[in-house]
């Protein structure tokens, strides 16, 4: 009776356990299934832990510029705490005329992973009218909401006084 | 409208840019994946941060030289195509009493091209932006300062360098559209010899020509490819052929520039080459 009683006691013990680890530690279907996170950088048969957390990723942009006859932006993202392998950027030119903003190129959307190396910028570009000094900025967003964190983040570039009227 | 940070008494932005022709040579190590996932540009954005010199690219940033604008390393794939790596940025820093950061971002554009390979420097072009009249003029905190004082205080990094090291510099200063260059190249010639320093000892100027270093593309001409430029070159010897004293160089005589009434942007331009018939060495 009391091998018995031992001998249920370690299979419920086995089975909250199972059932603990099988609840943590899901094959990632619903990671897969999701909008983001599901780049090359995602094996099939990884394991991700079906809880997300939130992050904090970080917008970034460079000083919107001439190039070519274009105005012209980049923007990226820093994963910071998220470990997400891709992220939804965006970016948008915005000219400053008579004191207002107006969007003239973009959004600009790619999912790209984090760090703004080679192949992880987005681009936004707008083509000069004439060399007329003007302001310029890029707003950039980022977004994850992939197997792991979530969390999003904006920001806008130092404006610009740069020869481009769009 | 805000005119902080990357821009200077006109509030325009003041882009500076460096082009370093040549061949570059890709590091035979391939990445363990295969394609390197850094590139120029993400490299000078890293490099230029962990140097100080980046101010980011944020609303009301502080601090730093520059912001980014762009960055391209290109492999050499043939005869033609010598512009190897280019690199632009915006300056950030408030300028007046202080020379151009060229040094600081020609050791940055070293770095990387030499993380992506090997480069046999042939030539070097620079956008040095409009530049503010100096301080001593407008306050005159010392009189008979000639030059800009951090650039006497950097002589002592190119002291005692090896002879042999010293070599022919041709160097053009091109004005666009702004004739002044050519009016002042006297006295910029003038200026040059009067300061004591040796990193690059004065030989000639020249307003011919056929004596002119043009390398293309030209930063200057954007959209307008009819755009005049007015040219002096000066001969000298250099302390050495390297990014490092050509970056000094080109502050130094951006300075005299300055001082000798040219603020407006310049194209700067070296090589190596002897004026014909001068001895070698």
């Amino acid at each position: 009776m009391r091998r018995m009683l031992i001998q249920s006691t370690r299979m419920i013990a086995v089975a909250v356990v199972a059932a603990w680890a099988a609840f943590l530690w899901a094959p990632s279907a619903s990671a897969a299934a999701a909008p983001l996170g599901s780049g090359p950088g995602h094996h099939a048969t990884a394991q991700i832990p079906r809880v997300q957390y939130p992050c904090s990723p970080i917008a970034k942009g460079d000083y919107v510029h001439v190039s070519s006859g274009d105005a012209s932006g980049h923007g990226w993202w820093l994963d910071n705490n998220c470990n997400e392998s891709y992220g939804y950027v965006c970016i948008t030119l915005q000219e400053n005329l008579s004191g207002t903003w107006y969007n003239k190129a973009g959004p600009n959307c790619a999912s790209i992973p984090p760090g703004g190396g080679s192949g992880k910028r987005v681009t936004a570009r707008k083509a000069c009218s004439s060399t007329k000094y003007t302001y310029w900025r890029s707003y950039v967003t980022v977004s994850t909401s992939g197997g792991k964190g979530y969390g999003s983040d904006s920001t806008y570039t130092p404006e610009q006084n740069i020869a481009c009227r769009a | 409208l805000s005119t902080e940070s990357a821009t200077f008494a006109t509030g325009v932005a003041r882009t500076m840019l460096a082009a370093l022709y040549g061949e570059l040579v890709p590091q035979t190590k391939s990445p363990p994946l295969g394609e390197p996932s850094e590139d120029a540009y993400s490299l000078f954005h890293a490099r230029s941060a962990a140097m100080g010199w980046l101010t980011p690219g944020v609303e009301g940033a502080s601090g730093g030289l520059w912001g980014m604008n762009e960055a391209e390393a290109v492999p050499a794939s043939g005869p033609q195509s010598r512009r190897a790596a280019w690199f632009q940025v915006v300056l950030t820093g408030q300028a007046p009493g202080k020379p151009l950061p060229v040094q600081p971002f020609l050791a940055c554009a070293g770095d990387v091209v030499a993380r992506l390979g090997t480069l046999q420097l042939e030539a070097i072009q620079l956008l040095l932006p409009e530049r503010a009249a100096p301080e001593d003029r407008q306050s005159a905190p010392r009189s008979g300062v000639r030059v800009t004082e951090p650039l006497l205080d950097a002589l002592n990094w190119f002291a005692d360098r090896d002879p042999g090291l010293r070599g022919p510099v041709r160097v053009t200063l091109d004005g666009g559209p702004d004739p002044s260059i050519r009016s002042a190249a006297p006295a910029i010639a003038q200026w040059v010899q009067e300061v004591r320093q040796d990193v690059f000892v004065y030989n000639s100027y020249s307003l011919a020509g056929d004596d002119h270093l043009v390398l293309w593309p030209a930063p200057l001409d954007g959209e307008q490819p009819d755009l005049a430029h007015h040219r002096v070159t000066f001969r000298g010897t250099l302390a050495d052929w390297s990014l490092d004293t050509l970056g000094w160089l080109a502050a130094f005589l951006a300075d005299g520039s300055t001082r000798t009434g040219v603020s407006m942007p310049l194209i700067f331009t070296a090589d190596q080459s002897e004026l014909a018939g001068s001895p070698a060495g």
